[in-house]
């Protein structure tokens, strides 16, 4: 069975940021009496929610395979701090650990700046800065998945955006500069990781369409990919995903909306995006040979989805990546057909039933995955951006 | 710098919005189109007003977009709802505007709702009420006397940040006040002799209006507010009213209207379409006009049906 692979990471435990596991903590002790949205803390508004996300996965062609998983429990908290700092922290409890996936404060500086720093899903891409519960499909799609992590580009560090005073379309630019940040290749990249991203927004005069499109690229400038914990006394490791540290990442992403108009619920959306990761072969890995060239791995997704109204909606999602370091497995691909179709009884709960076709070059069989996800959400969201 | 290179540059810098030119008028943003016009009225041509929302759609339901940002950071007044009607995507945009004083607090922002007093404000709050307001039906500016409130508040915020127009602002807010009195009022006459009519409703949006105009509501399509009507509730709506117990089905144009269509037929009464926004039909292109428009469709509906 090829089921879909989930690198582990270690997570970016609170321990690492004795500061934020102090305001975290001290945010979620204080409001524990009062859960709910926008409950009171000593007279400040806090908003306060969690979500529940569940998925059950059953291979068509070995049903035995199939497994129930509640897949992530998730608290949010945020709220402007003083007129000066908004904060925001999210926990999760994903696969039997609790994460600290977000804990940052952002401010607005003069001149059409704002500044982020903390711990954020870095804002390479589209999807990254999305969590999983909220991608478009039941599973991610097998690029990011494979390329980046289970859980995205997580950094600690800040990013400095700026927005051109544009109306239509927009130019935002993005600086980022990162402690670290966690990717499945070598579970973290270390050396003080840049990043770069400039996208624009547009929409037409009568406002039915709207297009969002960037361009996104990940780098460091120092050290990459320390294993140390998992050398062994020789100083080596035979992990797989040690084969390569990364060099760069960099992509591509676009989302379209169109609203027909009268009936405003209705609408199609159209969503695809690109990445290439490029390596260095890594020095201690059983494998290494001098001036072996890894490469890079790349690949994209593209779904169209159509909402019939608020509450029903139907989509497709092609996937075509290389395998993780392809250029190692006989330059392997996984391409995947997706269809789905979901059903929102509130803002609050969506169901989701999917059907997947996958081949992987490396298996033998094409595998047909069933999957439904119900998620259910309790008190504050973060609102959705578009 | 010579002359010219510094009148290019001002140039430069105001066609970017870096600074704003003496003569330039306000710029307003507003969550919707009734805000929109409500304000072009306080206004007059004192401000340039952008509603962020299209006039059929739903302002429940919007996604907080880069261009909403930059549309308020470039602000001078910005206005909302309130009531909770934006709470998806408002805060959002608003944490993101690189503008402190259109932020809730600052001199450039607005709430509508401050000082109307909401109508079905729930005793509890619980999801299981569905997708209700805890500050109470939000869809007051579909009634202008309510709405009056609203304006003053609009007025209030463009006196803040143009203070050396307050005059004007003043005496376009009278003006106003006056105009939907004697409007509102002669509307109220007209409706006297259907008084107590009750009608079925698709989601709560006309409330304010109906209760201006003396008309009850029987039953709602939705079961809970923001819920998808099942077919054992459509069912039960048919077999509960007869024309009889209500006089027509009354919905807004983003709901399903094959839905509306059934309960109608289902109970022999007439299906009107009202007009929810300003902007939405023709006839609505402002507050007053908005509410005439709808005042006109129902009573030519009930005194066809009186007249059977």
């Amino acid at each position: 069975m090829m089921m879909k692979c989930h690198y582990k990471i270690k997570p970016l435990s609170l321990k690492r940021s004795p500061v934020v596991r102090a305001t975290a903590l001290s945010a979620l002790l204080a409001a524990v009496p009062t859960f709910g949205a926008d409950s009171g803390l000593a007279g400040t508004p806090l908003n306060i929610g969690a979500g529940l996300d569940m998925v059950f996965t059953a291979p068509l062609r070995d049903m035995d395979d199939s497994e129930f998983e509640v897949r992530a429990f998730e608290l949010n908290i945020g709220a402007p701090v003083d007129p000066f700092f908004n904060f925001l922290a999210t926990l999760s409890w994903h696969e039997g650990e609790i994460d600290l996936e977000e804990a940052w404060v952002s401010t607005i500086l003069p001149g059409g700046f704002k500044l982020q720093f903390g711990r954020e899903f870095i804002p390479f891409g589209y999807l990254n800065r999305v969590h999983e519960h909220d991608f478009p499909q039941v599973d991610q799609p097998y690029v990011i998945e494979g390329l980046t992590t289970d859980h995205g580009f997580i950094g600690d560090g800040f990013h400095l955006e700026y927005i051109a005073p544009f109306m239509n379309p927009t130019l935002t630019v993005i600086f980022g500069a990162y402690d670290q940040i966690q990717h499945s290749v070598g579970r973290r990249m270390d050396g003080f990781p840049l990043l770069g991203r400039v996208q624009t927004f547009a929409e037409s005069a009568n406002g039915r369409h709207s297009v969002l499109a960037g361009i996104s690229y990940l780098t460091t400038a120092g050290d990459k990919d320390p294993m140390e914990d998992r050398l062994n006394a020789d100083g080596q490791t035979a992990d797989r995903r040690a084969r390569g540290k990364m060099d760069y990442t960099f992509g591509l992403d676009a989302k379209y909306k169109f609203s027909p108009g009268r009936t405003t619920y209705q609408g199609f959306t159209l969503g695809a995006e690109f990445l290439r990761v490029a390596y260095d072969p890594y020095e201690n890995h059983m494998d290494f040979v001098p001036g072996m060239n890894i490469g890079s791995d790349e690949g994209f997704y593209v779904y169209a989805e159509w909402d019939f109204d608020r509450f029903r909606g139907i989509g497709y999602r092609y996937d075509r990546t290389d395998v993780l370091f392809s250029s190692l497995e006989d330059d392997a691909q996984i391409e995947a057909h997706s269809i789905y179709y979901q059903w929102r009884p509130t803002e609050f709960s969506r169901l989701r039933l999917q059907y997947q076709y996958a081949n992987d070059d490396r298996e033998d069989e094409s595998e047909h995955l069933v999957m439904l996800q119900g998620t259910f959400f309790v008190g504050w969201h973060p609102p959705h951006r578009f | 710098m010579n002359t010219l290179a510094k009148r290019l540059l001002a140039a430069l810098l105001i066609s970017l919005g870096l600074i704003p030119s003496a003569s330039a008028r306000l710029r307003v943003t507003t969550t919707t189109t009734d805000l929109a016009a409500l304000a072009e009225t306080v206004g007059g041509d004192r401000v340039d007003v952008f509603s962020l929302s299209r006039p059929l759609q739903d302002a429940h339901y919007l996604d907080a977009t880069p261009g909403m940002i930059v549309r308020i950071s470039r602000s001078d007044l910005f206005i909302e709802n309130g009531f909770d009607l934006e709470m998806g995507w408002v805060p959002e945009v608003l944490r993101e505007t690189r503008n402190r004083n259109v932020r809730s607090g600052g001199p450039g922002h607005v709430n509508a709702s401050n000082g109307i007093q909401a109508i079905q404000v729930p005793e509890r709050i619980h999801r299981d009420m569905g997708d209700v307001h805890p500050s109470g039906n939000p869809h007051y500016t579909l009634d202008p006397i309510i709405a009056q409130q609203a304006a003053r508040n609009i007025a209030d915020g463009l006196i803040r940040v143009d203070p050396r127009h307050a005059d004007t602002y003043r005496a376009n807010l009278e003006a106003f006040i006056a105009r939907s009195d004697e409007v509102v009022n002669e509307w109220v006459a007209r409706f006297e002799p259907h008084a107590g009519s009750r009608l079925i409703i698709y989601h709560k949006h006309f409330d304010y209006m109906f209760e201006r105009l003396g008309l009850g509501i029987a039953d709602s399509i939705e079961p809970l507010p923001g819920l998808a009507p099942s077919a054992r509730h459509v069912a039960g709506l048919i077999a509960r009213h007869t024309p009889d117990t209500v006089r027509m089905v009354v919905m807004e144009p983003w709901h399903d209207q094959r839905v509306g269509r059934q309960v109608a037929d289902g109970i022999g009464v007439p299906l009107l379409i009202l007009c929810p926004t300003v902007g939405s039909c023709e006839g609505a292109g402002d507050l007053i006009g908005l509410f005439e428009t709808n005042a006109r469709k129902l009573l030519e509906l009930l005194e066809a049906e009186a007249s059977e």
